[in-house]
């Protein structure tokens, strides 16, 4: 790096105009591309035309619902995931045995696309709320054990220490030492399987469902309603977004010792 | 009395598959209420000596008593004080201090929290973060995290280390005061002669590795006072270690 790395480091305020410049030049190839007609409309809606299909999803057509239908089962399956992998993935990052019995069949499991359950999931639970929260469920679990076990692994020793020498027994350890300093970065890791899950329910939408976002897109390309699908993966982006932004203002807010330890975020 | 009996303490660290003697010998006692110093040059083993006593690294030969038991793990008696401070950073200063506390009976643990705040002088500090505290700041947050479970004698491992002058001056009266007050037994670790001469009554000075005890100096408490005799201690001691 010519400045030593010290390109790590960018003002606030540079930050947002270097990352609205990158969305300003996405736009402007898709105008260029959609207003001078250089790909036909059938394919690609102009900006104009999607903007106004969005609010026309919103105030004419009830997308509100599905937003809220897709967001309710992304939850449902995370919040799921989360309650079973992260005591697992904290027993597992304090005790070898329980690392060798979890991770290494957890990790065959990360190694099979999600899609492949999808058939399994239909077949056991029909198409249904509950396969839907069992696909995001365990898409989700094994990285949050695996990223779980991790931060748990990487406490500092210096600090359990210290809790050993106040006589805090291992459960002790685990509760006051090593699940505090461990939680930013469980924090983090949610934030980025935040991601993975929405990209899922989406797509056990678009396969097989009668609500919500996943399912307006597929109904949208079955009437080649080009501006519909547009407006959706808009709205669909947007929402990601916005949950990414919620954890971040989590993590300010419940972390403000964390930002300070210099701990290289994702 | 006795607190802390050293007996015939060794240790081998194995490198390479050859073996490296830290510690060769190591006898000596702590009396209760007493501020023992065990002071050697920098790499001699010291920080092994205080794991070894904290129980935190096994010994290859001999044995420590803390009241006639055996030490072989941690003692909830004996309270550590790091270098490094080690403050939870995630906990604010009074939560740091009440750490211990909340471990067990927390019976008065406000009352206690606000004891200690007072005794190592961070009154308007409570609710801050150890990242916004100084140097010096953080090492009184830790130094009543470990008073606050009232161990029977705490141990130092070169605290005051990566202090400046001024502030290290600040925190050895603090720690002449506690003594003063709780009538604390202090074992303290240091290389920093001047630091040892002002804090101890009783300097156990180490040689270079493998480290044993080389003199054992009783250091008067009248003395203190007394600035001639002071530096006579100090050239006495820096005579032995150079010779050491």
């Amino acid at each position: 790096m010519k400045n030593n790395g010290q390109n790590l480091e960018l003002p606030k305020r540079k930050y947002i105009v270097f990352a609205l410049s990158g969305t300003i030049l996405i736009i402007l190839i898709w105008a260029v591309l959609s207003y001078l007609k250089i790909v036909s409309p059938i394919f690609l809606s102009t900006p104009t035309e999607t903007l106004k299909n969005i609010y026309n999803l919103f105030v004419n057509n009830d997308i509100l619902k599905d937003v809220f239908v897709s967001i309710a089962r992304v939850l449902s399956g995370f919040i799921l995931a989360l309650l079973v992998g992260l005591p697992l993935g904290v027993f597992c990052g304090v005790s070898k045995k329980i690392e060798a019995f979890i991770e290494t069949n957890i990790s065959f499991l990360r190694y099979i696309p999600i899609a492949a359950f999808i058939p399994l999931a239909i077949l056991w639970f029909g198409v249904s709320e509950i396969e839907k929260i069992f696909l995001i469920f365990i898409g989700v679990l094994p990285y949050v054990i695996l990223y779980t076990s991790v931060a748990s692994a990487n406490v500092e020793k210096e600090y359990i220490e210290v809790g050993k020498t106040f006589g805090a027994n291992e459960w002790q350890i685990i509760k006051k030492i090593i699940l505090p300093r461990a939680l930013p970065n469980i924090w983090d890791m949610a934030r980025i399987e935040m991601g993975g899950a929405w990209a899922l329910v989406i797509l056990a939408e678009v396969i097989a469902a009668n609500s919500g976002l996943g399912y307006r897109l597929i109904l949208a390309q079955r009437f080649l309603h080009t501006t519909d699908i547009f407006a959706l993966i808009i709205i669909i982006g947007l929402i990601g977004f916005l949950i990414d932004q919620l954890f971040k203002l989590g993590y300010f807010y419940l972390f403000p010792w964390a930002e300070k330890l210099k701990v290289k975020r994702i | 009395m006795k607190l802390i009996k050293v007996e015939h303490i060794g240790k081998n660290f194995i490198n390479n598959g050859e073996a490296l003697e830290v510690l060769g010998d190591i006898n000596f006692e702590v009396n209760k209420s007493e501020t023992s110093v065990i002071l050697g040059p920098s790499g001699c083993g010291k920080t092994t000596l205080f794991n070894i006593i904290a129980g935190l690294t096994p010994a290859t030969k001999g044995k420590i008593f803390f009241e006639n038991e055996e030490i072989l793990s941690p003692h909830k008696k004996i309270g550590i004080i790091f270098q490094e401070t080690r403050l939870f950073p995630w906990l604010k200063v009074k939560e740091n201090i009440a750490f211990g506390l909340r471990l067990k009976n927390k019976v008065n643990l406000d009352e206690k929290v606000s004891k200690y705040i007072d005794v190592v002088g961070l009154k308007g500090f409570e609710n801050l973060y150890p990242y916004e505290l100084s140097g010096g700041m953080k090492q009184r947050v830790a130094i009543a995290r470990t008073l606050a479970v009232e161990p029977e004698i705490v141990l130092m491992d070169e605290p005051f280390g990566a202090l400046d002058p001024k502030t290290r001056k600040k925190m050895h009266e603090l720690v002449l005061e506690i003594r003063e007050k709780l009538e604390t037994t202090i074992l303290f670790i240091t290389h920093n002669i001047k630091e040892a001469v002002f804090l101890a009554d009783k300097v156990y000075i180490l040689s270079a590795l493998p480290a044993k005890i080389v003199k054992e100096i009783e250091i008067p408490k009248t003395s203190r006072d007394d600035k001639n005799k002071i530096v006579d201690i100090e050239n006495q001691i820096t005579k032995i270690m150079t010779e050491a």
